[in-house]
């Protein structure tokens, strides 16, 4: 041994040390495995085997293997099995070292038929960039290990920016803000039902609109609730009165002011018949009715989507002297009656068109009237009915099974706008939207606080200076194209256990003027650009997939790694069972007498033998 | 065969005499049957429902193709709904469903009917809501209900022939096989000839109710013959199921361990004589086992196409034979006896594991998850590591040899020294294998996964059990470790291969390695592992209150 090794050295050296180190690293292993199992992997990788604690464990075993074999030097013959196999380890973890800090490990999602030339890793980050697009800086995140502190972080941009992140949130929702103030009427009701047999998560607490047909009804099991507007006292009555027994069937009323006169048409009795208005001279023409009113997105053309009378709506024509116009009538939104005059300017003529409540089933009315007092409907389908004014946050008994109603706010010019609210995270869905809330600075001058939604490109400006911020996953360009032809799974004979799965791609590399076919399965990965030590090139392993149902296409999820550390994982493994095996099976080549105890240490054998 | 002459003479008349003494299925346990992703001979089929549903190889000592039939053929007449024949034992589901606790089998009918079990299934299955917890990776009262939906569905599909998909598809190699009394199905296979194979089918059931055996034997040939002929490309080869049936009859690890038993009683015993007789006997036997082994394992290979090492069952039988194997040749350079005897103990016990129970370890041969699927990578990779458990298995059976000497014949000098170098020898052996093992399994993970460590649970243990060896290399090489505490470390480290084994597929349940997670056994190892604690707390207890009496030192 080397006489002139320091203490340090000799300590770290040590087979004391090696045991503790040991010992050490088998109970943190130990430990971890049950936090895993307990707490799920990513908490074991971030609370364990990515903590940097851990990494400074390996590190001293490393040390210790190491300094064990410097200790030794000049190495004698018989050390040479102890030798090779501690640097083997050395190797090892310098490769693994090498692979963690500097090499890619992220994946590719492609549907057939799609291409991708940018990889993805499993890495959240900001992206800051100027006007023109240059990056200006890149924040990495990992709000799991390290949660944004308190009173928020900031962010040094360059020439005099700054960017202040105040809040992060994992996911998010757009949520209704309803203010006061709109100074023209608006109604917005804050409705809360509770049903003390159903429990709190059936229950209903938010904000109707009776003009939003989007927004102004929520169903409770089989019934429904409206919020409706009453802009006259006949109006207000006519929501408000009991069922006619009459009106229980049908397609509902529909009436007609024509130069002072009234009429009154059950729309069942003229739907695509043409009425001459008594001595008007004026014909009203009803020609379609729509049960259940939407209008089709694609086509931009009105349809009925169901048989209910869920939103009653007709077409009507008037025609008369100087006038031709067409009108869309709406049951339950008379505010937004449509009136398209062809000919004549339609003052003349007021239609408008109503359907009993009770024609529906089971539902609760509420009505905002005309003079900001509410009142509510009940109609339990079955002939029983209930009416009266509501009082703000008093609650009543609706008549519908035990469900209680109360309004919590009514504001009859609400001024509206959406707002990004945290949200909790839905086990069920793996849609997630993160956003961060940040706030631009430079010098003495401050954008408002703005949301950044996960990969929303969002423009934020702070007097003139303006930058674009993206957040998403990381991605690393792969230099070259690939492309999913098609992704095919075999399945075991007459069975759905899946025996194979693999993907079929298509590597475009332009600068290399390579286009080259493979097929990448379980077991077989494709590595471009291919090398014989496997250290330069991308390797693409099948990872998982989605197979389309009805002619959706395939999906295929390729594992894309590049690991520099990789050959020396590999030469430190091999070297370790060389050294082991020459340790142990190798001794009377390297060491020519053997010892009646195969434990190679002379120390040992001196010591035991002084102890005998 | 030899009842054919018979029934022929008697006729009719004897059914209700004969109907008592077993039938012959010979013929009707060649029909090839299309299950769990491959196709096998009807006998294996027949053993691994029976044994799924009643968990035991036969029912009522009754063959397991006749409990098939009778169940497939008879349905109209026999009170099949009535009979207690699904075996169900786990206490907190019989508990749920208001069953007596005492009784562990049920017949379909008390099962079916229970409103309790419909609710549960229910429950159990509902996706968790948002407001739930995480689901539990392990929930062992899920398990034992799907598993008794399972044996409840397989029953179903029994009576009503669904499972008996005996018919194959005219060309098409993967496609599902039939059951003969699909009529439907049967139509859109074979538009010509269904009413041709739905006659043959009806007619071995006949000839099952009626008891004769010269038709059953007729009919059940005749009805291969069929298919075989519609459909050559599809329907397996006669010597393959006769192979996997020979396989089933032989059951090579039952006679293995007997064999091994054997020669631990002929060398334990026979110690103290001086003719090397008894002693090459007592090897020879040894020899007889593993080659009994080899032959299982060679069968195996063969019926399945690839290495037997994918599951619990199938590895527990290769640390077996590794452990047998390193002993002999250890036997052979040493002519010690320990390493024979303490193996053969060693391997007695862990095939009689393999051997009794069935439930846990699940012996049918399964398609494999297509992560596995490399028979180069099984074969070195997972080779390699059983055989590095195997090695730590010989080395804590000697171990424990070593333990009981200190423990009743601590004077027994030459005998402690030689049998802790056999010990370290064993271990050396399982370093070198645990090592590489884990090793090309990081090889492996990087071919196939794309990473070569990823600190998975299964990677995590095996490396958690090489330091703890190495730790007592270490500790021995530094002289920490006397000749008794070597002993007891190696008695001690081995819970570790126990969990990097079992524990990390059936207790922790976490990780990449899923394929070979399952359920059960807990309380027993652990009720082992706490025994041998206390045997390895007694021997140190005994070697501690030793050394302090001068008198015995």
């Amino acid at each position: 041994m080397n006489g002139s090794s320091g203490p340090l050295l000799r300590l770290l050296g040590s087979l004391k040390t090696a045991v503790v180190t040991l010992t050490a690293l088998a109970i943190t292993l130990a430990w971890g495995t049950i936090h895993e199992s307990i707490h799920g992997t990513p908490a074991a990788q971030r609370d364990f085997y990515h903590a940097g604690w851990f990494s400074a464990l390996l590190g001293l075993l490393a040390v210790n293997l190491a300094a064990a074999a410097l200790l030794r030097y000049p190495w004698k013959r018989q050390q040479t099995g102890l030798v090779v196999t501690h640097f083997g380890i050395i190797i090892l973890l310098v490769g693994a070292m090498v692979g963690f800090r500097f090499g890619v490990d992220g994946h590719i999602t492609l549907p057939e038929g799609a291409s991708s030339n940018i990889v993805v890793v499993d890495q959240e980050i900001l992206h800051i960039a100027d006007p023109q697009g240059a990056t200006l800086r890149r924040i990495v995140f990992d709000f799991e290990s390290s949660p944004l502190p308190v009173g928020g972080a900031h962010y040094r941009l360059g020439g005099g920016l700054e960017l202040e992140l105040q809040a992060a949130h994992t996911n998010t929702r757009e949520s209704l803000v309803v203010e006061r103030g709109a100074g023209e009427a608006n109604p917005a009701l804050h409705v809360k039902l509770t049903s003390p047999a159903m429990g709190r998560m059936a229950g209903f607490d938010e904000w109707l609109l009776p003009r939003d047909p989007n927004r102004s009804e929520v169903g409770i099991g089989p019934a429904a609730l409206r919020v409706v507007e009453a802009k006259t006292p006949q109006e207000l009555a006519a929501l408000t009165a009991p069922p006619k027994s009459s009106e229980e069937s049908g397609k509902g009323t529909l009436s007609l002011d024509v130069t002072g006169k009234h009429f009154d048409f059950k729309l069942d009795d003229v739907l695509g018949k043409s009425m001459p208005l008594g001595t008007t001279g004026f014909t009203a023409n009803p020609r379609e009715y729509f049960a259940d009113f939407r209008l089709d997105s694609q086509t931009k053309k009105p349809v009925s989507v169901s048989d209910q009378p869920n939103n009653p709506a007709v077409l009507l024509e008037v025609t008369g002297p100087d006038t031709e116009i067409r009108f869309f009538l709406f049951a339950n939104h008379p505010g937004m009656n449509i009136a398209r005059p062809a000919k004549g300017d339609g003052k003349n003529v007021t239609p408008s068109y109503s359907f009993s409540p009770a024609a529906r089933g089971a539902q609760i009315l509420v009505v905002a009237g005309p003079g900001g007092q509410l009142h509510y409907a009940s109609h339990s389908g079955k002939g029983k009915f209930k009416t009266g004014e509501l009082k703000k946050d008093a609650a009543i008994e609706t008549g519908l099974a035990d469900w209680q109603l109360q309004v919590l706010d009514f504001i009859p010019d609400a001024k509206l706008r959406t707002e990004l609210q945290p949200a909790p995270l839905d086990p069920n869905d793996a849609r997630r939207a993160p956003a961060l809330r940040v706030v631009l600075r430079k010098d003495a001058l401050a954008s408002t606080p703005t949301w950044v939604r996960w990969g929303q490109p969002t423009p934020l400006a702070a007097g003139d200076a303006r930058v674009t911020l993206t957040y998403g996953w990381e991605t690393q360009p792969l230099g070259f194209t690939v492309k999913l032809d098609k992704f095919r799974a075999k399945r075991y004979e007459g069975t759905e256990m899946p025996a194979d799965f693999r993907s079929f791609i298509t590597i475009e590399d332009n600068a290399r003027g390579v286009t080259q076919q493979s097929e990448v399965w379980m077991n077989n990965p494709v590595t471009y650009p291919a090398d014989w030590l496997g250290v330069r090139g991308f390797k693409f392993s099948q990872s998982s997939y989605r197979e389309g149902q009805a002619g959706e296409p395939n999906e295929t999820t390729l594992g894309v790694t590049w690991d520099p550390g990789w050959p020396l994982k590999f030469l430190g493994f091999w070297t370790i069972c060389l050294g082991i095996f020459i340790m142990y099976y190798m001794r009377t080549f390297f060491f020519s007498a053997r010892s009646p105890m195969p434990t190679a240490g002379t120390k040992l054998e001196q010591k035991a033998a002084n102890k005998r | 065969m030899k009842n054919r002459v018979t029934s022929i003479l008697i006729g009719l008349a004897a059914v209700a005499c004969t109907a008592q003494a077993q039938p012959d299925f010979t013929a009707a346990s060649r029909l090839g049957i299309q299950e769990g992703g491959r196709k096998k001979p009807l006998d294996t089929f027949a053993r691994e429902v029976v044994q799924r549903i009643t968990g035991k190889a036969r029912f009522n000592g009754r063959d397991p193709i006749d409990v098939v039939f009778s169940l497939a053929f008879t349905k109209g007449g026999t009170e099949w709904t009535g009979q207690k024949i699904i075996r169900l034992g786990y206490q907190p589901l019989k508990s749920r469903l208001d069953l007596p606790k005492t009784d562990s089998y049920f017949s379909y009918r008390e099962l079916a009917d229970n409103p309790k079990l419909r609710t549960l299934f229910d429950e159990l299955n509902r996706p968790q809501g948002a407001e739930g917890k995480r689901g539990k990776a392990k929930d062992p009262l899920r398990d034992e209900a799907n598993t008794l939906a399972a044996k409840l569905h397989d029953l179903e599909s029994l009576v009503d022939s669904g499972a008996l998909a005996l018919v194959p598809h005219p060309t098409d190699p993967d496609a599902a096989w039939i059951s003969p009394a699909d009529d439907a199905k049967m139509a859109g296979y074979w538009p010509k000839d269904a009413k041709n194979i739905r006659d043959q089918f009806l007619a071995i059931g006949k000839a099952y109710r009626e008891g004769d055996d010269a038709a059953l034997t007729r009919n059940c040939e005749a009805f291969a013959t069929l298919l075989r002929q519609l459909s050559p490309k599809v329907y397996p080869d006669q010597p393959a199921l006769e192979q996997e049936i020979t396989y089933n009859h032989l059951r090579p690890f039952r006679a293995s361990w007997m064999l091994f038993l054997a020669s631990l009683l002929t060398l334990v015993t026979t110690t103290k004589l001086r003719s090397p007789l008894f002693y090459w006997g007592g090897v020879a036997l040894f020899a007889a086992g593993l080659g009994m082994l080899t032959t299982g394992f060679v069968y195996r290979c063969l019926i399945a196409g690839r290495p037997p090492v994918t599951n619990m069952y199938e590895s527990v039988i290769w640390v077996a034979f590794g452990a047998a194997l390193f002993a002999l040749v250890f036997e052979l350079m040493y002519r010690s006896r320990y390493f024979a005897n303490s193996a053969a103990g060693f391997v007695v016990l862990t095939l009689i594991l393999a051997d009794q129970f069935p439930n846990v370890l699940d012996p049918s041969i399964k398609p494999l998850t297509p992560v596995l699927r490399d028979n180069f990578w099984l074969a070195t990779h997972v080779l390699t590591i059983t055989l590095g458990y195997a090695a730590f298995g010989l080395t804590y059976a000697l171990g424990h040899v070593s333990l009981a000497f200190h423990i009743w014949k601590p004077s027994a000098r030459p005998q402690l020294d030689a049998l802790t170098q056999y010990t370290y020898r064993a271990m050396q052996v399982g370093v070198l294998l645990l090592a590489a093992g884990t090793g090309l399994g990081g090889l492996w993970a990087n071919y196939s996964w794309g990473r070569f460590w990823g600190w998975d649970p299964k990677e995590t243990w095996s490396l958690i059990a090489l330091l703890s060896y190495l730790i007592v290399l270490h500790g021995r090489y530094s002289g920490w470790l006397t000749t008794f505490s070597l002993n007891v470390a190696a008695c001690v480290c081995f819970n570790t291969v126990l969990m990097a084994w079992y524990g990390v597929n059936f207790v922790l349940g976490t990780g990449l390695h899923s394929y070979g997670f399952g359920t059960g056994g807990l309380g027993y190892v652990a009720a082992f592992v706490v025994a041998d604690t206390a045997f390895v707390a007694f021997a140190a207890w005994r070697f501690k209150s030793a050394a302090v009496d001068p008198a015995s030192a």
